[in-house]
């Protein structure tokens, strides 16, 4: 597929889905729409945000279709259309927010309110940041050793089938993933991130064990592809590591369900 | 009846004055009730005022966002009726920089009882 060809259907897709934000402002559903706990519990924050996200990927789209049209590279095709949704993202969130709180001043509550669930996402945090810390202190040691081109990926029988440059094989996954964990993890704070798992002690402490048992996962794993590209392990210590990776997640998914029925 | 330029300055010189007001005010509230809800606070505001100083929903949340910022209150979430809903109470910095407001209010009190006096 040429570049043209992808940045187009790239701007298109992005048209397709900002009409489709914008034909379904008016009511909230499951399917199609700027969908997070605010505008899940509010139709005026629903509203107001989606009609939001609806035009700016219109307008966003047919500015990315001009620059395809006009020849412009991959990457920095990629990186603006990356610039707006994460835009999209943050001004959408702080849309639907607003809104939120707004009408929440005019919807009758109890004047005192009743048990309050204090999130503290401070530990979970602090151990991710350590796992990535200990990540680049150990390519640190490990950097002189490594080979001009490194293994970034394996097939299934642990065999390496995939390879990239030293720097980006190394710190490209990294630093692009381990935010991911981070963002989420901090945005529990958040009432709207996922209001079943807020209002129970239970279900955020789950949640917050799961994102971290991810980062620290992952750690562990591109820890070992450090180790195999330098000579020191074997790929079969990928493979089982990969195992056990997946069993865990599994385990863990399975227990922030359970969790969320369980209540406080 | 008053012209339209008059109502307009009306509109905006009783917004200028009632901002800090309302500020005041919501303090104040939030000093003598101790934690209370966004809705609570609009509430109480009616009943003193007799519906006359009721802030828009809109005014209200820049107050109350407004103060949050400078550090006078604080919010926390609490779950109620299946929502998350959200209160405020006032912080330590809050109590003091009140009771120096209060100081200002008296002062004004007592400049425009004297020009009650004058008339």
């Amino acid at each position: 597929m040429s570049e043209l060809v992808f940045e187009v259907f790239i701007s298109l897709t992005l048209l397709a889905a900002g009409l489709l934000t914008f034909a379904f402002r008016k009511g909230r559903n499951y399917f199609i729409g700027f969908r997070i706990g605010y505008t899940y519990m509010s139709e005026r924050a629903w509203k107001e945000t989606n009609t939001f996200a609806g035009l700016f990927m219109v307008v966003f789209s047919i500015l990315l279709l001009g620059l395809a049209l006009a020849g412009v590279g991959i990457l920095v095709f990629t990186l603006l259309m990356l610039a707006g949704v994460v835009l999209l993202t943050v001004a959408g969130f702080r849309i639907a927010k607003k809104a939120y709180e707004e009408e929440e001043l005019s919807i009758e509550a109890p004047e005192k309110p009743s048990e309050k669930i204090e999130v503290n996402v401070r530990p979970y945090l602090a151990i991710q940041l350590l796992g990535l810390a200990a990540y680049l202190v150990l390519l640190a040691f490990l950097w002189n050793g490594l080979p001009g081109r490194v293994a970034i990926h394996f097939s299934a029988s642990g065999e390496p089938d995939n390879f990239a440059s030293k720097t980006l094989g190394t710190l490209l996954f990294p630093l692009v993933v381990y935010p991911l964990f981070l963002v989420m993890t901090y945005f529990l704070k958040e009432p709207a991130f996922a209001p079943l798992l807020r209002f129970s002690r239970r279900g955020w402490k789950a949640f917050a064990e799961f994102t971290t048992a991810m980062a620290i996962g992952i750690v562990v794993i591109d820890s070992l592809v450090l180790l195999y590209n330098a000579g020191y392990i074997t790929s079969g210590w990928i493979d089982y590591s990969v195992w056990a990776f997946l069993v865990v997640t599994f385990g863990m998914m399975f227990r922030i369900f359970w969790a969320r029925g369980e209540g406080t | 009846m008053l012209g339209k330029s008059e109502e307009k300055a009306l509109k905006k010189l009783r917004k200028e004055l009632r901002s800090g007001l309302y500020s005041f005010l919501v303090l104040s509230i939030l000093e003598k009730e101790g934690e209370l809800h966004g809705y609570a606070i609009r509430k109480r505001l009616e009943e003193l005022s007799d519906g006359k100083l009721v802030p828009s929903e809109g005014a209200l949340y820049d107050i109350l966002k407004g103060l949050k910022k400078l550090g006078l209150l604080q919010d926390s979430w609490a779950e109620a009726g299946g929502r998350p809903r959200k209160y405020y109470s006032i912080t330590e910095i809050g109590r003091r920089v009140l009771a120096q407001l209060r100081d200002e209010v008296k002062v004004i009190e007592s400049v425009l009882e004297k020009l009650e006096g004058f008339e």
